[in-house]
């Protein structure tokens, strides 16, 4: 899990940074000066904050001074947009650096791993943007960082290379044991990667891409499995289920709906299809990447799905009752 | 052969001494002040400069008076150096300091933050840092200052002329001896101090230039 609480005053700026996820890979997006670079050297120890916590699956890194493990010991393997390797180095040199030398196999493994054996013992000057940015990630998880930060790590590399780079890399960040934060300005590239999306703006992370409905409470029926609450806003109707919230017929709320958990697709008479499920109509509006945009009724949601739908078609949304959560 | 080898070797260690404390002092000093945009560093930075632009007889005059009876190197050392080989090291580091300081500046100058960002993400130490990344990316900017200021001292005349003197066998260096074997017209002596000074300059710059070129490749 990632905890973070973080104060840091530079010149005339405050930046404020409160995160708290249990998603393996985010991204953070957002415009330039927002601070989202100042957020990992933060993270990364390279510079210091005023106050807050930094912990990261249960270890802390910082702790208002009474913990400030040095970048060194941190474990938190960094990766910019250029310059990553040092060019005296060749690469088994550069990936080598720091590590053990009983790891000259994982080494070899791990070029090999991704298709660069043949240039263990180039020279960084011969290595195309893509196998430079390979290597450095390579030389990163050997390190077993219990956070990688990726600051726009690929934004120097062509569309085509990205998409190679994406695949390749998507579930060998999954499947080692920490965290990644991926800093990009490239919506396709935290899609295509992370589990979780967040916006930073005016010092808060805001996911992206997720439903945000505000409605009065109409009804709360009882049932076994949990109490279920029907909330309105304008024409549309959703329900939920109450987990540890305190609510009333009549109450203003807010809930979320991750893009991740709205499923699209045709309407088959399914009985799964009615069970505990929202079903909604709505109008494909726009589509950027696998994200879809619906009008549904005089509302605004946001799905994701890997099957093509053409504009303007009519698609039916269904909507777990356990993923209306409500936030406010 | 003694009037043309014993000259040689007395510029050679003059030379090599005076370059030992040019690139001890000139990189400190580079590596203090390459930060310092501020006034006190440019001071700083014009006073290690000067022997430069100033006429090798005044850094001389200088230096003997810093030298003399009453002068501050007279009183720091407790010796009279003057008309030593010592004296001779002295002015030849401080001629060939400007050298050693404006090529190691510039090789800290073009030094990569982002390298030293990542050595500490790696795990390394300072000292790691410094002798696996900074020093070696910074290598052909230090021996080119290393190479400059070892020809400036083994051609230095005027300063150490003022403060050495010229005594045959001790204090007599190439160019010295050139000086006073071309005024008592030994023109043997002089050609063949002159074709050894030429020779050591081109063989100096020559494997400077190639090394550097071979380096400069993976840049």
């Amino acid at each position: 899990m990632i905890d973070i609480l973080l104060n840091k005053k530079i010149g005339n700026n405050t930046y404020n940074y409160k995160l708290k996820t249990n998603s393996k890979i985010i991204a953070i997006m957002g415009q330039s000066g927002a601070g989202k670079t100042t957020f990992l050297r933060l993270l990364s120890g390279l510079l210091k904050p005023d106050s807050g916590y930094i912990k990261i699956n249960n270890f802390v890194m910082y702790d208002n001074d009474k913990v400030n493990i040095k970048t060194k010991l941190r474990q938190i393997a960094y990766i910019f947009q250029h310059d990553n390797l040092f060019p005296h180095l060749n690469v088994a040199e550069n990936i080598g650096l720091g590590l053990n030398v009983n790891q000259v196999e994982n080494i070899i493994f791990w070029l090999e791993k991704f298709g660069l054996g043949y240039i263990r013992n180039s020279k960084i000057t011969n290595l195309s943007g893509g196998e430079k940015q390979r290597i450095a990630l390579i030389r990163a998880l050997l390190h077993n960082p219990r956070l990688l930060l990726l600051d726009e790590a690929f934004s120097s590399l062509d569309e085509e290379n990205k998409n190679i780079l994406y695949n390749e890399i998507k579930s060998v960040l999954h499947s080692y044991k920490g965290h990644t934060i991926i800093v990009t300005h490239d919506y396709k590239e935290a899609m295509k990667l992370a589990d979780e999306i967040f916006y930073l703006s005016d010092n808060k992370f805001n996911k992206v891409w997720n439903n945000y409905i505000e409605g009065e409470i109409k009804s709360i029926e009882e049932k076994d499995s949990g109490d279920i609450f029907s909330i309105s806003s304008g024409n549309l109707l959703l329900r939920g289920i109450i987990l540890k919230d305190f609510i009333k017929v009549g109450d203003i709320i807010k809930v979320e709906i991750e893009s991740v958990k709205v499923k699209i697709g045709n309407m088959t008479y399914n009985e799964e299809n009615f069970v505990d499920n929202n079903l909604l109509k709505g109008i494909v509006v726009k589509r950027i990447d696998n994200v879809y945009e619906l009008s549904v009724d005089d509302k605004i949601i946001y799905a994701r799905s890997d099957i093509t739908y053409e504009l303007n078609s009519q698609v039916n949304i269904f909507i777990k009752y356990k993923n209306v959560n409500i936030v406010k | 052969m003694a009037t043309v080898l014993t000259p040689v070797l007395i510029s050679l260690k003059i030379a090599f001494v005076a370059t030992c404390f040019s690139l001890v002092i000139g990189t400190s000093l580079a590596y203090l002040l390459h930060k310092k945009n501020d006034k006190l560093g440019t001071i700083f930075e014009t006073i290690i400069l000067l022997p430069l632009v100033m006429p090798p007889t005044i850094t001389g005059y200088l230096l003997l008076l810093l030298l003399s009876n009453k002068g501050i190197l007279y009183m720091l050392v407790g010796n009279n150096l003057i008309f030593t080989w010592w004296a001779g090291v002295i002015a030849s580091t401080i001629v060939s300091i400007p050298l050693m300081y404006q090529n190691s500046k510039s090789g800290f100058q073009s030094l990569n933050p982002v390298y030293k960002d990542i050595g500490k993400t790696l795990g390394l130490g300072r000292f790691k840092i410094i002798f696996s990344i900074e020093l070696p990316l910074i290598l052909p900017s230090l021996l080119s200052g290393l190479v400059l200021s070892f020809a400036r001292a083994l051609g230095e005349f005027g300063a150490t002329l003022m403060v050495a003197g010229s005594i045959p066998g001790k204090t007599r260096t190439i160019a010295s001896a050139i000086y006073f074997a071309v005024e008592s017209g030994d023109r043997q002596t002089a050609n063949t101090l002159m074709l050894i000074m030429v020779i050591i300059s081109f063989l100096l710059m020559f494997s400077l230039n190639l090394w550097l070129k071979r380096k400069r490749n993976y840049n």
